[in-house]
């Protein structure tokens, strides 16, 4: 069965594109067919798994009727991954998005896309909009994003408010599969103190252990257009990647104890 | 730089025990007042500091008790196994009960350190060779959800195992025998690179045997692992941490608490 999960964040440049690569790999290594649909206009996953260099269609093209969804998909050499790019989006058809999103299609195809693989994650565009409003609509699970910066963590309630209402208004399977803390510097006593303030005020249970460091592997990565994961800079990051694909597979496996002691086993005939 | 209003802090917290369906203000995360709250900020100069810069250098207590366990041997009369021919296993090596590797973490009960240490950078702290390796084996399995594995030479003699579900030593030896065959099969298909064998054992499990060299030595670590699990990504990233170990090379700067996350 698949899951979809979005990975967002109001605040932009928390490392959003980076992580959905990088956990999209690890996922795709452990569990198999993993797809990485990017909704955000800036393109970064196109840029960074170098799909641009495999097709230029994406789900812009998908939407418009101009392309099949299986000619807009780029497969990694190892099947591990598969990535749904945005396509050729001229600016004055960026609107047009926006409308998809609001008007259901934009989810349609998103959910299409679901009987193929094991996980789908989708990258989110920053901020509350009708295509993160979209994405939350699909998924069954949201990865909130933030850095150790103030302003990000003081967006934190508002997005929260939105999957709230999302969760009891339109999509009641959306759950909430924990904070994750990215482009953590442990050199600096700015975001250690804001981490431990975090850990002191959030639930445990909402935090998730792994923590991604600010690390110039990541651009490096992103120079040879490649998943950090691959690349044979830093150990460290493959490590901490293949924990975070762990512990999200080790909460979903959670929730469902969870869900079997409060209904009982599910009936196979 | 502290945050000095908590009140966004406070309601994202509420909210997250709401999504999450914990009770309210339950566990550690519990809502702080603006006005009881005091920033935790080490001065530039406090005795706070100079612990908090000392700490991860302290040895680990196992690594402690070892070397005691190792100066006084007659009074570990259960030991369950001596050391190997290579003397790279501990005197006093307890096993772990057969089960498979748990999947599901405990929940915490205390509260959890700044930055948390991966357990192979625990395991790097101690003293002998084969407590590394069997420390980095533990990790291994329960990061990628395999019930057990074993490390051995060419010739098939134990370095380190975890959670056997046979005597490890015939695991190894065995390793050593389909390593061989494995050898001759790529030869005789001309793919001599070939390092990796996996058979399924019964209808739920599978063994996956991956060779690697070491300068001109050959070693084998051997997982045993349910037939679902794709084991590729976790041994490529073990086997790397397991040449760092046998090599004796740089261990410490690669994985040591010193450099964390």
């Amino acid at each position: 069965m698949s899951r979809t999960i979005t990975v967002a964040s109001q605040k932009g440049g928390v490392g959003k594109t980076t992580i959905t690569l990088n956990l999209g790999y690890c996922l795709g290594r452990m569990a198999g067919g993993t797809l990485l649909i990017d909704l955000d206009p800036q393109g970064g996953m196109a840029l960074a798994s170098n799909l641009r260099n495999r097709t230029r269609l994406g789900l812009f093209d998908i939407l418009k009727k101009r392309a099949k969804p299986e000619e807009a998909l780029a497969e990694a050499s190892d099947s591990s991954i598969t990535v749904l790019g945005l396509g050729e989006v001229a600016p004055s058809e960026i609107p047009l998005f926006e409308e998809a999103a609001w008007d259901g299609s934009l989810g349609q195809v998103v959910a299409d896309m679901s009987a193929k693989f094991h996980y789908i994650l989708i990258d989110a565009p920053a901020g509350i909009g009708g295509v993160v409003h979209a994405a939350l609509s699909v998924s069954q699970g949201v990865l909130l994003v933030c850095d150790c910066s103030a302003l990000t963590l003081k967006s934190v309630p508002v997005f929260l408010a939105v999957v709230e209402h999302i969760k009891e208004k339109f999509n009641p399977a959306l759950r909430l599969e924990g904070v994750l803390i990215s482009l953590f510097d442990d050199t600096s006593p700015n975001d250690r103190t804001v981490l431990e303030q975090v850990r002191e005020i959030f639930p445990p249970e909402a935090l998730f252990n792994t923590l991604i460091p600010y690390d110039a592997a990541f651009e490096e990565a992103s120079l040879d257009a490649a998943p950090a994961v691959l690349t044979d800079t830093s150990l460290k990051i493959k490590r901490l990647f293949l924990e975070l694909a762990s512990e999200l597979r080790e909460r979903e496996l959670a929730a469902l104890h969870k869900a079997l002691a409060t209904d009982g086993p599910p009936r196979l005939f | 730089m502290a945050l000095h209003d908590y009140s966004e802090l406070n309601e994202a917290a509420e909210m997250l025990r709401r999504l999450l369906g914990l009770p309210k203000g339950s566990c550690q995360g519990s809502s702080i007042e603006h006005s009881t709250w005091k920033p935790f900020l080490i001065e530039a100069n406090s005795e706070l500091k100079t612990i908090a810069q000392r700490l991860p250098k302290l040895p680990t207590e196992p690594a402690v008790s070892r070397r005691k366990m190792t100066a006084q041997p007659t009074q570990l009369p259960n030991a369950e196994r001596t050391g190997g021919a290579r003397g790279l296993t501990s005197p006093h090596t307890t096993k772990p009960p057969l089960a498979t590797a748990p999947l599901v973490n405990q929940p915490k009960t205390e509260k959890a350190p700044l930055v948390e240490p991966l357990p192979v950078d625990r395991s790097i702290e101690s003293v002998f060779t084969s407590d590394r390796l069997s420390a980095l084996l533990e990790a291994m399995c329960r990061r990628g959800g395999f019930n057990g594995g074993v490390i051995a030479d060419g010739s098939g003699l134990l370095l380190a195992d975890y959670n056997c579900p046979v005597e490890a030593e015939a695991v190894a030896a065995c390793g050593s025998v389909l390593g061989g065959a494995m050898e001759q099969a790529g030869a005789l298909l001309g793919q001599n690179e070939a390092s990796t064998l996996s058979f399924d054992i019964n209808y739920v499990d599978k063994v996956a045997l991956h060779r690697f060299n070491l300068e001109r030595d050959s070693f084998f670590l051997m997982v045993i692992c349910p037939q679902s699990v794709d084991e590729r990504s976790e041994i490529e990233v073990s086997i790397e941490q397991i040449r760092a170990i046998l090599s004796l090379k740089s261990a410490h700067s690669a994985f040591s608490p010193s450099n964390p996350i």
